[in-house]
Order: structure tokens, then sequence, then C-alpha cells
């Protein structure tokens, strides 16, 4: 009687602790373990245990083994309160069932009066029996409902019937045409999705103001749960539900923003980019996109942060193309960031200018060029440069500009463009220009196939200097210009240079692929 | 026989048959309870020749001898007699120590039977008989008023708690105290009823006035659709939401006017409408049910989805493209239990060709839980009217029994056994089913023949 004793105690003791606790803590463990070994102990005596609940104390038999008081915090109350009568533990109980029925009682708040059963019921656990006391009524106790009329019973006989039911069950299985078994379970990882897409049918229905709102509330309610699951795709449901359903009322706006405040949160933004950076699935990945979209300029720190420390390209490309399209609502926003920007962040952000195609950021670039003129800045602001304004830079003074200047041209669009590189070709300096420069404006020339062309190449080389050797290196590259115009009188004039010493060699080497062709 | 000899019989039998019922193969925790209920018999045996356990009147006797037990395992006791009783088992006779192996394969072939539903006498004889099982008999509860006690103490049981979920859903839609916790409870009396005695209570769904149509046909629905559940192998949890997706399914039709819902000539556009909106209506009654602390999802979808076919095709005009396993569970049931219910805008159809309807209906019903449905109502669904051998008519109330009414009060003569000719329409009968069902629960006379 003591190990029961001991045994009752300590499950108390272990209830209470687990209360406290809200957890399983070294105290609760060290109860539970006595608990066990004194249960195992009372077993090896008395074989299985019956423990009798009262409102106010539990009993073995007619010995009370707990008393409590009808307090708040008394056990016993709480088991006979929520319908338990007595509480069986078998031989063979292990700890872990134990310790299963401690949380569930523990689980439960002292004045709860439901759920208990409940949780009982589910565990199913194979040693431990409950007994309560939760039946319907007795039949003629329900006023409310009346029974068919009744024929009295001695008029019923009850007889054995002989039916039997495997073959008439295969013969009608045949007849049906069914052979198969199903293999059903229910996949509650859906919950959550189910959830939203019941709320989202719901509000499609229902109009009263009352229970929309209750819609809402339920549906605001259940986010902080599929935050702490991780569950993004129940909050990207989430985001879709509220950006599709349009609602005036002052109170849903609040309510929807509320929703919003939470799916925009620093643990959901957090969320978001671990699934953008871990997660294998395309679906995860595009659902995590289109969230941080959502959350928009509040997250663009961490994307960067996350920009700079990534090495993985795929990644490297969906976070370059989120910042663009968040930036592209945001676009002073980017200009103070580039402005402001160092280390990495800087080329980041100038990248996604040059994505952003925004000529809104030339002011800015131009500021940027004249202090600090580095090729990167150069290359967007260029990309996004009108043509006009492209072509003022061929008198820079910086050999890399007007280079770039000249890339980003291309050919000759009309008289204006080609009034500028004539004076330019025809200008003093053009032959102390850089190789790359001379090439790169003869090419440009050579795209617009006139006299004036022409007569432009034709000057070129026939030219005389002093320093033959940069002068006939101007000249092959000429040819080569004039060249990719294949027009008969283009050959004319390149074939008039075959039998000149420097240029010889070229020629050929023009015609023969001009034939070739 | 000491009062401890007792004490310990009724703890270690009891208690060796939950644990077989639990856990249905021969376990090493089965062999530990045998084991004890072993060596407790090897003492008694010192002491007696024979042991034999007899069933009477609701009380246990040992070698003749009543047993008198303390209020401390009375619940045991209890469930020790429910048990036999549920298994037709009225006496265990030990003609001499049982080896220990005959011990656990006896222990393994009660609790396996207990925990299939399947309860009949000579399945279990045939399993102990293949086990080797020679020096354990039993013998059947005699066809008496042992057995109808208890099967009218289960009967009873099955019909007040049938009670209480009408008046729980009368409830529901004019109190606002109803609340979740008392749907939850029904739906785990019904569940533990259709563990015990799951043909009669199928048997009840075939009452359809008790209260409003409404409420005795979301009762019906719900006991059809644990029975499903249950057949299906799904877990209490599950077992649980789906007992509550099935009562509150049709709950808001009351809120649609009964001129709509019980008008004899086609409906309109309008009214139709009107009724293709109840699914929502119910399904806001659960989600707005008092003491609802987290929704029960797939409650709330199996109700918002009963209407839509195996194919996709329905009503209302949702997102579902393939229904949830809830609603093609209900979308049978349902139906079933609508076809075979006399309505002003329809005929009745006996409970046969109401199957025979939706085993053809391949494209409205999921065709493997339809084969699941039949498994479990078979070829005369507890509750048909059947013709039976020499012209009686009667109603099943099992796969095995059929009450039928006397012609007076003096005993008739009956065969010992007979067999059904065919299944009847209920047009094809002048007594009421209803009826015939309550009244073999009563408990004022004994019945039987």
């Amino acid at each position: 009687m003591e190990d029961l004793t001991f045994f009752v105690n300590n499950f108390i003791k272990s209830i209470k602790s687990h209360k406290l606790y809200q957890k399983i803590s070294d105290t609760t463990r060290e109860f539970i373990k006595k608990c066990y070994s004194n249960l195992i102990k009372a077993q090896e005596k008395l074989g299985p245990v019956v423990l009798l609940v009262n409102e106010d104390k539990i009993m073995n038999d007619s010995k009370v083994l707990h008393l409590d008081p009808k307090r708040i915090t008394s056990v016993p109350l709480f088991l006979y309160r929520n319908g338990v009568r007595s509480l069986t533990f078998l031989e063979g109980v292990s700890e872990e069932e134990l310790e299963a029925l401690i949380t569930i009682i523990a689980s439960k708040e002292y004045s709860s009066e439901v759920g208990l059963l409940e949780d009982l019921w589910e565990a199913k656990f194979p040693h431990i029996i409950y007994h309560a006391v939760e039946k319907a009524k007795k039949i003629n106790e329900y006023e409310d409902i009346q029974l068919p009329s009744k024929i009295k019973n001695d008029m019923v006989a009850v007889l054995p019937v002989k039916i039997n039911k495997n073959e008439v069950s295969q013969k009608e299985q045949k007849k049906f045409g069914i052979n198969y078994q199903p293999k059903i379970s229910i996949n509650r990882e859906l919950s959550a999705f189910l959830l939203i897409e019941s709320i989202k049918d719901l509000l499609s229905y229902e109009q009263i103001h009352r229970k929309r709102k209750s819609l809402y509330m339920i549906l605001k309610e259940s986010i902080p749960n599929f935050l702490s699951a991780g569950n993004l795709s129940a909050l990207y449901q989430t985001k879709k539900l509220i950006e599709n359903i349009k609602e005036n009322k002052k109170e849903f706006i609040e309510t929807s923003e509320e929703i919003k405040e939470i799916i925009t949160s620093e643990a959901a933004l957090q969320l978001y980019i671990h699934a953008l950076t871990s997660a294998t699935s395309n679906r995860i990945k595009t659902e995590a996109v289109e969230l941080l979209e959502f959350i928009g300029i509040k997250g663009v720190d961490a994307l960067i942060n996350e920009l700079e420390i990534t090495s993985d390209f795929v990644t490297k490309d969906l976070i370059t193309s989120l910042l663009k399209n968040i930036f592209a609502d945001h676009r002073e926003e980017l200009e103070v960031r580039l402005v402001n920007a160092t280390g990495k962040a800087f080329p980041i952000l100038l990248l996604i200018i040059k994505k952003l195609k925004d000529p809104y950021f030339i002011p800015c670039l131009k500021e940027l060029f004249e202090k600090h003129n580095t090729p990167k800045v150069q290359e967007v602001l260029f990309s996004l440069l009108p043509r006009k304004e492209v072509i003022q830079y061929l008198n820079h003074p910086d050999a890399n500009v007007r280079a770039l200047a000249l890339e980003k041209l291309k050919a000759i669009w009309d008289p204006e463009e080609f009034e500028i590189i004539r004076n330019r070709i025809m200008s003093k300096n053009f032959w102390q220009l850089p190789k790359k420069e001379i090439k790169t404006l003869l090419e440009l020339l050579s795209s617009l196939t006139t006299d004036d062309t022409i007569k432009i190449f034709n000057t070129i080389l026939r030219k005389r200097h002093l320093f033959k050797e940069k002068v006939y290196e101007t000249k092959k590259i000429a040819l080569q210009a004039l060249s990719n115009n294949k027009n008969e009188k283009v050959i004319e004039i390149i074939s008039r240079y075959r039998n000149s010493k420097h240029l010889k060699a070229t020629v050929e080497e023009i015609l023969k692929n001009h034939e070739r062709d | 026989m000491k009062e401890t000899d007792i004490r310990n019989l009724i703890l270690y039998f009891s208690s060796s048959i939950h644990i077989a019922r639990v856990f249905q193969t021969k376990s090493q925790t089965l062999y530990q309870h045998a084991q004890k209920t072993h060596q407790f018999l090897s003492d008694l045996f010192k002491e007696f020749k024979t042991i034999e356990l007899f069933i009477s009147e609701n009380h246990l006797f040992f070698n003749d001898e009543r047993a008198n037990v303390e209020m401390g395992i009375i619940d045991r006791y209890r469930s020790l007699i429910h048990d036999l009783k549920t298994l037709s088992i009225g006496t265990i006779l030990f003609t001499r120590l049982p080896k220990l192996d005959e011990v656990v394969s006896f222990l393994c072939c009660l609790g396996t039977h207990l925990a299939s539903s399947k309860h009949s006498f000579e399945q279990i004889s045939n399993s102990l008989k293949k086990e080797g099982v020679k020096s354990i008999k039993i013998s059947r509860i005699e066809d008496s008023k042992q057995k109808d006690g208890i099967l009218r103490s289960i009967r009873e049981e099955a019909l007040s708690t049938l009670l209480d979920s009408i008046s729980y859903l009368k409830k529901v839609t004019i109190e606002e105290e109803a609340n979740i916790y008392e749907a939850r409870r029904i739906v785990r009396n019904f569940s533990e009823l259709l563990f015990k005695e799951r043909s009669y209570l199928i048997a009840l769904t075939i009452i359809k006035d008790i209260g409003s149509y409404t409420f005795n046909h979301s009762a019906n629905v719900c006991i059809l659709s644990i029975a499903m559940g249950i057949e299906l192998g799904l877990t209490r949890k599950d077992l649980l939401e789906l007992g509550i997706a099935a009562l509150f399914h049709d709950l808001g039709k009351i809120d649609i006017p009964g001129d709509i819902l019980n008008k004899p000539d086609t409906l309109t556009n309008i009214e139709y409408e009107k009724i293709k909106q109840h699914p929502y209506l119910s399904a806001e009654r659960i989600i707005f049910l008092k003491g609802v602390d987290e929704v029960p999802v797939f409650a709330l979808r199996g109700i918002l989805e009963h209407h839509i076919d195996y194919s996709g095709t329905g009503y209302p005009d949702i997102s579902t493209k393939k229904p949830t396993l809830f609603a093609r569970i209900i979308r049978i049931v349902d139906s079933y239990d609508a076809m075979t219910t006399p309505r002003i805008y329809q005929n009745v159809r006996s409970p046969f060709e109401a199957l025979k309807y939706i085993v053809k209906s391949k494209e409205i019903y999921d065709p493997s839980l339809v084969k699941t449905f039949l498994d479990i109502m078979g070829i005369y669904p507890p509750g048909s009217i059947v013709l039976l051998k020499g012209g009686l008519k009667g109603v099943m109330i099992s796969d095995k029994e059929v009450a039928v009414i006397r012609k007076n009060k003096i005993a008739e003569k009956f065969p010992k056994e007979t067999t059904i000719i065919r299944a009847l329409s209920p047009n094809e009968v002048d007594f009421d089913t209803s009826s015939i069902l309550t009244a073999v629960t009563s408990d004022e006379n004994s019945s039987g023949v």
C-alpha cells in the first residue's frame, strides 16, 4: 500500500510540476520516474492498479491515497469535473505511456471542464483504462423529442437469420464491378491550405457584415500558426486572398492591414529568405519571391545582404530580379541608397538600375559619373542615356568614355549623327586617337553607305603622313570597315589599293572573302 | 472462493482481454498478462478440479458462486461481463489447467474478435479450435434473458445517443449555449457504440421521423459516416472530425424556408439557388459554434463539398476540383439516407435499391468508398425490410437477426432459424419499421422467441 500511496503522490506532483513549467522539466522528469517506479512496485504486489476518482480524493478500494479539499488546483477535482471516475493501470504500462497520460492531464487548465476525455479517447492508451461519465440521458428523459409510436416489445420477436454474407457480397461485388479496397488517410499537412480555401469560399458567399468580419478574424488568428510552423504556402495563400478580396469598409481594411502586417513581419521575412535560398522546390521558391515582393521595400536590406553572401547563381538572379521589381515602385529609395551605398551594395544597386532601364536615374548617375568616374558607373549611365546625349561624350577627354559612347551608338541613324561622326574623323586629332577608337569610328561610318561616306573613306585612304606605320594601320582599318559594305563601288575602290605595298595583303584578303561570299 | 481470488480473476481477465483487443496479436505484453493469469489459474486448480465462469443477469458466477465485487473494481467487472456478452459468450469452462500457450491463444482470439466488430460466436469457436485450445471451452450465451439483457442495454444506449444527437442539433439551431464539445461527445459515443454493436446502430438510421427530418437525417448521416470511417481505419482524431462534418452537413437547411425544402413540384431557379446555399450555411454553423478554438478544417471542407460529385461537378461553385475524403464519404451516406426516406417530392427506395443506384453512379460517388459502404451495409442492410421463408415479413436488425411482429402475445411457433427470400420495398409492408426497431430496445418485458 505504501508503494501505491507514493505512486499517487508522485502522479499528482508530476501533473502539477508539468503544469507549472508548461513542459517536462528535469524536476517533472524526476517525479515521473519515481511515479513509474512506484507504480511497477505496486503492480508487482497488487496486479492492475485501479484508482477511483472523487471530488476531493483519489482512492484505491476504500483507502484514501490522496486528499485535496476542493481547491482550484486540486487534481482529483479537475479529473472529477471532466467526468473521469476511475483510472486503471494495467501491467505492462510503459513510462512513456504514463508520461503521455500526465502530459494530457497537465495540458488542460485546472478550471477546464472540456476536452480531457476527448484527448484520452484519442490517445487510445493500451495499458491505461479510464472510466468516465458522459453518456446520453435515458430514452424517456428527452422531453422535447417524441419517439415513433411504439409497438409493445412483447409483440416483437427476434429471429436468427441465415445469410452467407461472404458469398452474397462477392456475388454482388462482381455484379457491381468493384474489386478494390481503398487505402485511406487524412493528410493533415493540408489543414492550413483547406482553411484558407474554405474562408475564401465563405467570403465569396457571405454578405452579412458581422459574419464576414468573423471570417477575417479566424484567418487573422490562424496566421501566427502558419508562421511558427514555417508554412510558407499558407502565408502565400493568405497573401493571395487578401489581395483578391476587395473590401470598402474601414474595419475590414484595418483587419486586412493587420493580416498584412503579420505576413510582412521580420519573422516572416526571415522565413521567406530562408525558403528562397534553401528550398529545393521551384514552387516554394516562386512563392517566396512573391511574398518578398509583397514585403517590398522593408525587405530590401535583408535581400541585399543575402545577395552579398550568396554564391549560388540561381539565387543571385532571383534576388536581383526581385530587387528590380521592388525598386521599380521605389525609385527615390533606390537613388538614396545608391548615393549612400558602400562595399558590395554599390555594384548591386547599380546593376538593378541597369536592369530597370529607367531614365529617372540619369541625373543621379551623371553626378556619380562626375564624382567617381568608374567603369561600372559609366556602363550603367551609357546604358540609360539617350543617343543624343551619348554623342556628346564623343569629345570627352577620357578615351574609355568615348569608346563606351561609340559602342552605344552602334550605327549612324540620321544626317545629324553623320555630321558629328564625319567631323570627328576629319578632325586634326583623328590620327592620334587610340587604334580601338579609330576602328569603332570607321565601323560606325561604314554603317551608312552613301557617296559622302565613301568620300570620307577615300580621303583617309589617300592620306599622306610622316608617321607611316600609324597611317597604314589606320588605312587597313578603313579598308576593313569599308568592306562591310560589299557593293561593287566599294569593291572597286578597295581594288585600287591591291598594288600598294603596305595594303596589298589586306586588300587581297578582302577580295578573297568577297569572291567566296 | 476467496474474495481476493475473485478480485484477481476479474482484474487479470479483463486486463488481458483489453490488452489483446488493443494489440490484436500475441504480443509480449499479452504474454506477460497471460502468464499472470495462468499462474493464478494454477493456484486455483490446486483447490478446484474445474473452474467455470458463468454470466447470468448481469452477474458473474465462479463455480456457481456469485461474485461480490468491491467498488474499486466495479468498472473492470462490468467491462468483463460486457465484453463476454458482446462476444455471445455465456460460459468459460476450464476443464483442466490450460497450457500457457492456450491461455495466450484464448485471450488473443477474444481480443481480436472484440476489436474487429465480428462478434459471431461460431467464428470465435472455430478460431479457438484452429488455435488448438482444448482445455478452455466456451458456450454461447443462452438465447434468453441474459443475451437479450445486454443487447437491450446496448440498443437502448444506441437509441438514447441517437436522441441525444437530435436533441443537440435542435439546441444548436435555437440556443446560443450549444457548443462543439457536446458535438464531439456525441460523435465519441456513436463511435464507441459502432465498435460494440454496429448493426443495430446502422439499423436505427432507417428511422427518419424523430424530431425534424433535417435533424434525424443529420444524425443518421453521422452514424453511417463514422461507420465508414471505422471501416477505412481512420484515426480517432479523424473519426471525430468526420463525425462532426456529418452531424453538421445539412444544418444550413434550417435557414431555408420549409416551403422550398418540402416543395412537391419542380423548384424554380431562385428556389434552387437557395437550396444550393445550404453547404455554406452549414459550414458557418460549425465555424461560428461556441468553443471552436481551432477550426475543424477537414470537417469544414467536408461540409462545403458534400454536394460536389466525385467527377468534380455539383454545387456550390467553389474552388474544389476533387472533393476531400470526408466530402466523398458524406456524399454517399447522405444520398443513401435521403433516398431511403419517404419525402413529398420523391418516392422512397429500399436500402437495396438505394445501394444499387449508388453503385451505378460512378461519376457521382467515389467507387472505392462505395465498396467500403457495401461491405458495411451488406446485401440486406440493417433496417431493410425482408420477406422471409414462409411469408413472414421482418426488419433486419443485424446481419444475422431479423425482427418480426407477433400476431398475438402468446408465443407463436417460429422457426429456429429463418431464411430471407428477398428485400422488400417500404411500400410493400403495412407496418412501421421505426416502431419495430425501437421496440427491440425496450426492457419493459423480455422478448425473443
